[in-house]
């Protein structure tokens, strides 16, 4: 919470983070779900947008075909009744109609003698349906570039017989339809995209909501739940019953802690009565039975001891203190701890200097404070070595969004692994290098909760050689 | 002295009964609130014995009785309640100390000896200097001297020399130290008073025929003219 980094806002940074959300949101779930629909939808869309222009198109070429099929039929006709005169009045009775769509085109295929229609030109053709380019064909200025569709019949006198009609129009209407296709997949393409982001984006803040939420009960903030948004929808659902189980979670670590306070306590009542007999032994007894009860005497005081810590975690972590807070001065604090721990430290040659100083004071249960840098630095002198030193600073730390104080422990000794410094600050965890000293794990653990208690922070770091501790503490 | 003890746990009542007979005091048990209240205002004593939780009335609403009675006999308050709120709040209601079960019975013993003193003594009496034997201190300068050699005492060794010469002959323990000199109220669990202790001897035993300060085993320390 208080680590974030706080380095000047710069471009590269700026574009890092956007990059980096990016990536993010291409990870999210729900973008990618939104974004596969998002494709399977335009591909459903492109299917049937082909279809409706393939049966468009084909549609208004297959009505062409109709058109010069009976056309031609009609004129076929006029020829098998009238002979070749009454086709050629026919035909020129048709172009007279100013259908300038129509094509015809009627020769002797013997001396390529042009005998009626409204070509210049006879082109290479065969029998049957087909597209020819008019250009070359005709000296109408409005049908330059066109093509047209036809239908080639022969004749007996060895006459050859085009009918067909410009396609340019049925060109342009394809086009349109094209064009007008397209538009409308852009426009799907555009409000799909759209829509997807505004779906995704809004199902991404509701369960990031939910995630940041739980993330911060994962860290410890057990009191914390979902907010609700009254919509009583999916999430909101989802949202109730996490809250719901949030709630039995908290009984059961309540229950556990009562349990857990429950033994301490009603042990502490045949621990005093042992400890009362065993000193009632001892006042009447030999002196070599009187030593072998002062061990007993001390087994039982590292049993209380260890009670004690365990009570006093519990106690730390369920936040019942938070009345003793009051207005200290950090430094203060650590002088007396300093002061405290001087002869021990120079029965061993050790050398403790209070470096980076400062006057700034916080809002704090002194007892516990005390107890915590008490636990680090007796840690601190029992792991370095004759001669080691301990350095002890207290700065404070301003960043664009916070000011915090840190304090730090700095030792010469054997320092943790760097594999381990989480784990050091559970309940009885030991490393295994320092079974041999004496203590019940819980010492780290305390200070843990401590910090946690005062909303601080506690990380183990790398002094080369030795253990760095550094605490940081909101103001 | 005479000793009220209000404690509803027999075996526990036992240890301390023995171990206080065994020092010459003289015990009255009360494993009953109403009986121990009744005993509490009836009788006189130079120091009370109270425990917390009690059948019959609250051991808590037992000091508050007997203060709002004007009895002014130091209250010890034995129990297994050991938050610092429940200290504070047994301190509060009238109590002059507090120990915290399971206890050594050597800290009950030190802490009743010394409550038991005060009361003896006339409370009021400001003391400009504390002398046992040929050990002197000025409590105004706090100027330390012994056989007429002046001794130089860094400001903790100075507190501890204080508060032991304070209760000279009354066995202090670490715990009761830790409390007075160092003002923070927990028990440290570490060896570090007897590391102060062993500097202040050095300075105030070891370069003279007699030592004034003295290990208790068990318990804690003593500075007395033997």
């Amino acid at each position: 919470m208080l680590l974030k980094t706080h380095n000047p806002v710069n471009n590269e940074a700026a574009s890092l983070d956007f990059k980096q959300r990016i990536r993010k949101i291409a990870h999210n779930s729900t973008f990618r779900m939104v974004f596969l629909y998002f494709a399977l939808f335009i591909l459903s869309s492109l299917i049937l947008l082909s279809f409706i222009y393939w049966s468009t198109v084909g549609y208004i070429y297959k009505q062409l075909d109709h058109h010069i099929e009976y056309d031609m039929e009609r004129l076929q006709n006029i020829y098998n009744t009238g002979g070749k005169e009454r086709l050629i009045d026919a035909i020129e009775i048709s172009l007279k109609q100013k259908n300038y769509d129509s094509i015809y085109l009627l020769y002797n295929k013997k001396n390529k003698q042009i005998l009626a229609g409204n070509l210049n030109k006879i082109p290479y053709i065969k029998a049957g349906w087909q597209i020819i380019d008019l250009s070359a064909l005709t000296d109408d200025p409005l049908q330059q570039n066109h093509s047209a569709r036809i239908l080639v019949m022969s004749l007996p006198e060895n006459l050859i017989f085009m009918n067909g009609l410009d396609i340019e129009s049925a060109h342009q209407q394809e086009h349109m339809i094209f064009n007008s296709l397209i538009t409308g997949i852009a426009i799907i393409l555009l409000l799909g995209t759209i829509g997807g982001f505004i779906i995704s984006i809004s199902t991404i803040k509701k369960i990031n909501l939910i995630n940041d939420t739980i993330y911060q009960i994962s860290q410890g903030y057990f009191s914390l739940r979902i907010p609700s948004r009254g919509t009583d929808d999916d999430y909101d659902l989802l949202a109730k019953n996490i809250n719901e189980m949030l709630n039995q979670i908290e009984k059961l670590m309540q229950g556990m802690q009562n349990i857990s306070n429950n033994i301490a306590h009603d042990l502490r009542t045949p621990l005093t009565r042992l400890r009362g007999r065993l000193e009632v032994i001892q006042n009447d007894c030999s002196q070599a039975t009187s030593e072998g009860i002062q061990e007993a005497l001390i087994e039982t005081d590292n049993l209380l001891s260890a009670f004690n810590a365990m009570l006093r975690i519990n106690k730390v972590e369920s936040g019942a203190h938070k009345g003793h807070f009051t207005s200290i001065i950090i430094d203060d604090l650590l002088d007396d701890v300093v002061a405290f721990y001087e002869p021990l430290a120079e029965d061993k040659e050790i050398s403790i200097t209070f470096e980076v100083r400062n006057n700034t004071s916080i809002n704090a249960d002194r007892d516990m404070l005390f107890q915590a840098f008490t636990n680090l630095f007796d840690n601190a002198i029992k792991y370095t070595p004759q001669q080691g030193s301990i350095t002890v600073s207290s700065e404070l730390i301003n960043t664009t969004d916070s000011q915090y104080l840190q304090v730090s422990i700095a030792d010469t000794g054997i320092g943790i692994p760097e594999n381990e410094r989480k784990k050091v600050l559970e309940p009885f965890y030991r490393l295994e290098k320092h079974r041999d000293h004496q203590g019940n794990g819980l010492g780290l653990s305390l200070v843990a909760a401590i910090v946690k208690s005062h909303k601080g922070s506690i990380e183990f770091l790398d002094n080369d050689p030795g253990l760095r501790v550094s605490i940081q503490l909101p103001i | 002295m005479r000793i009220l003890l209000i404690e509803d746990d027999l075996r526990v009542a036992d240890f301390i009964i023995k171990g206080l007979s065994e020092n010459n005091h003289v015990v009255d048990h009360q494993a009953d609130g109403k009986e121990g209240l009744f005993f509490a205002t009836t009788e006189s004593y130079d120091v009370m014995v109270v425990d917390r939780m009690l059948p019959g009335i609250e051991g808590l609403t037992i000091i508050r009785t007997i203060r709002a009675s004007d009895i002014n006999t130091p209250v010890i308050i034995l129990s297994a309640m050991a938050d610092v709120e429940q200290r504070v709040e047994g301190l509060q209601c009238g109590a002059d100390d507090y120990l915290v079960k399971p206890f050594a019975f050597s800290e009950l013993l030190a802490r009743i000896e010394i409550l038991g003193k005060r009361n003896n003594s006339s409370e009021t009496r400001q003391e400009t200097r504390l002398q046992l034997a040929d050990l002197k201190i000025d409590l105004l300068s706090h100027k330390v001297s012994r056989d007429h050699q002046d001794i130089n005492l860094l400001a903790t060794e100075y507190r501890l020399l204080e508060y032991l010469m304070r209760h000279a002959g009354q066995i202090v323990t670490r715990i009761m130290l830790f409390e007075h000199v160092w003002d923070y109220n927990f028990d440290p669990q570490t060896n570090v008073i007897d590391v102060h202790m062993s500097r202040l001897r050095k300075k105030v035993d070891k370069p003279f025929a007699k030592a004034l300060i003295h290990t208790v085993r068990g318990a804690g320390y003593v500075i007395k003219n033997t």
